[in-house]
């Protein structure tokens, strides 16, 4: 029953969270007491979730939130008044505008080095990943593990990085980093 | 809460999430709905094939005769290297038995009724797991999907640097852009858990064939199910001289004798009718995110040991948390109803973001009737391919080429809509 209860209180926790962050957010001020308030609500409702059930009561917690915010956000879509303001028209840069070149081989050439170039690095990762990890007392499973995770990870933010840099050069060496950091665990071969 | 930004970075990553959008939208999206679609798999299963025994549970000696006759319906055949019992649970209450061949239901007593016939909803899930291609091929790419959803989150936080302050300003009733963007950025705020807990699960489940042939490369003499065996746990020596069927009663009967609290949700026989042959208990814990743990049983259902999925080293409770996060089974209907509410609101920020860059060459005076059109054919085509192919599915039963006839369609739709709106601007 305390366990329970635990769980009732750490979604009440959530729901009040995101209802404390609404009304702080919607103010003119910004007031700091308000969303540390809103933001502690969010962490202890998060820390009973899982003193309730582990990973399993955090993702019910969060769920809870995510869907509380919902409902706020239907109720002002449904209050929201005709907006007269015009929309943003920052530019994305993705296609070029009238009289631009197309530049249709760097483009192509920034796609295949996130996806062909990002796949081998990624990979590379996973391998020093687990190299590491072995290296530095973890279990088989727990560094193979890591590697399995490594690999997205890595590679999303290699995507990023990639997009967000215009030097080719600076593109490679990001690309190339990991495939480095693979290297003394592809020549030493296994710490098992 | 505002987060101080150079410009710069700003405006770069806005053009990154763009791009990223632009390249991946349309499988993104298709991946999106097919995943909200498949979050019901089981209930699918249940309205696609309503006349199946069903039963709130079955005794070890009837799961037991089933697997007997099913083993004997293939004498003569080349033998199952496995055959799984998926045992009835709340959500799906029928005893199914799948071989290599074939997949037939048991009834309360263990006789064979008739064949599984849930081809649509297999397709579903297929289309979403690989784009119905080769499973190498096509699970690596949605798992390139995923990595790209975990990017559009990243690029479109830094690009946006009052999302979290606008978390909750929709300014709903505007069609001039404003609404359009409201609804894309707020609908991927609140989602953003969700988003980034599906994508990364996604990603790790798309991304974990090619991961683990590196791995093997590196250290495993290219062996990769030596990669997953410390995770899993390994698969028992092979040795194919013939033996009898494996008694599965008797684990049945030690599982529900020693782990009264663990639901039992799959029997699984590994190299049956070999002398390699064991057998393998899936159950299910409640409160956790685990698909389960797998109890190992020798061929005369004797206990032997817990893999440690529940209980072992954490990177084994990680990896075996990923399916039923991915898949929202982990909290009966009311987290599939959240899943459902979330994986829709996925699918339109992906829909949306496609229409928001188009709106805004419009606005400055560039049109592109064709990509329009086709981005219409994409968002409305995909749902009438998939509605097309349920109703193929009634009206000619289990055998009709859903991946086929759902491509056509969906290929149909994008070329129209390119053709209608290209053909329309040019009567203006």
């Amino acid at each position: 029953m305390p366990e329970d209860m635990l769980f009732l209180a750490g979604t009440i926790s959530a729901i009040a969270a995101v209802l404390v962050l609404r009304f702080s957010w919607a103010r003119p001020g910004r007031s700091r007491l308000l969303n540390a308030a809103g933001w502690l609500l969010l962490a202890l409702s998060i820390a009973a979730g899982w003193a309730f059930a582990g990973a399993w009561g955090v993702s019910i917690i969060s769920l809870w939130a995510m869907v509380t915010a919902f409902v706020v956000l239907a109720y002002a879509a449904w209050k929201s008044p005709s907006a007269k303001r015009k929309p943003s028209n920052r530019r994305a840069g993705m296609l070029p505008e009238a009289g631009e070149p197309f530049r249709l081989a760097g483009r192509l050439t920034t796609f295949l080095l996130i996806v062909l170039a990002g796949m081998v690095s990624s990979v590379a990762l996973a391998i020093a990943t687990r190299w590491i990890s072995l290296l530095i007392g973890a279990s088989e499973a727990d560094a193979n593990v890591l590697a399995l995770f490594a690999a997205p990870l890595g590679w999303t933010m290699l995507a990023f990085l990639v997009l967000m840099t215009d030097s080719r050069k600076r593109q490679l060496a990001i690309i190339a980093i990991p495939v480095a950091s693979a290297i003394p665990a592809l020549v030493s071969g296994s710490p098992l | 809460m505002s987060v101080a930004i150079e410009p710069a970075t700003v405006k770069k990553s806005l053009s990154a999430h763009a791009a990223i959008g632009l390249i991946a939208g349309a499988l993104l999206y298709i991946v999106s709905l097919t995943g909200t679609v498949a979050i019901f798999y089981q209930e699918l299963q249940r309205v696609e094939q309503p006349n199946a025994p069903e039963m709130a549970s079955i005794t070890p000696e009837a799961v037991q005769h089933g697997v007997e006759a099913v083993l004997a319906s293939e004498a003569g055949k080349p033998s199952t290297t496995h055959l799984y019992v998926h045992l009835p649970d709340e959500e799906l209450p029928r005893t199914a038995v799948t071989t290599d061949t074939q997949a037939v239901y048991l009834a309360q007593d263990g006789k064979i009724t008739g064949p599984e016939e849930i081809a649509w909803s297999d397709f579903v899930v297929k289309l979403h797991y690989t784009l119905n291609l080769p499973t190498l091929v096509g699970i690596t790419i949605v798992g390139i999907l995923g990595v790209m959803m975990l990017a559009l989150a990243v690029s479109g936080v830094v690009a946006h640097p009052r999302v979290f302050r606008d978390a909750f300003r929709l300014r709903a009733r505007n069609d001039g852009g404003v609404g359009l963007a409201d609804w894309h950025n707020r609908l991927s705020v609140w989602t953003l858990p969700f988003s980034v807990a599906i994508a990364l699960t996604g990603a790790l489940i798309g991304l974990a064939s090619i991961t683990a042939y590196g791995i093997a490369a590196d250290d495993y003499q290219g062996d990769v199910e030596a990669v997953y065996g410390p995770i899993f746990g390994e698969e028992g020596e092979a040795d194919t001289r013939p033996a009898p069927v494996p008694d599965v009663a008797t684990a049945l009967v030690h599982m529900a004798r020693e782990y009264p609290d663990v639901r039992m949700t799959y029997a699984i026989l590994h190299d049956p009718l070999t002398q390699g042959q064991h057998v393998q208990i899936v159950g299910e814990h409640d409160k956790r995110l685990i698909f389960g743990e797998y109890y190992a049983f020798d061929a005369d259902g004797s206990f032997e040991h817990k893999v440690g999925l529940a209980d072992g080293e954490w990177g084994q409770q990680a990896a075996a948390s990923t399916y039923q996060l991915h898949f929202g089974t982990f909290g009966g209907l009311p987290v599939k109803l959240a899943y459902l509410l979330f994986g829709a609101a996925l699918t339109a920020v992906c829909a949306t973001g496609t229409y928001i860059w188009l709106g805004k060459r419009r606005r400055r005076g560039i049109e592109e009737p064709r990509i329009r059109g086709a981005w219409h054919g994409v968002i409305i085509g995909t749902p009438l391919a998939l509605t097309i192919t349920l109703l193929a599915r009634f009206a000619f039963g289990n055998e009709f080429p859903f991946a086929i006839a759902f491509w056509i369609a969906l290929v149909v739709a994008v070329v129209g809509g390119a053709v209608v709106m290209k053909r329309k601007a040019g009567g203006r």
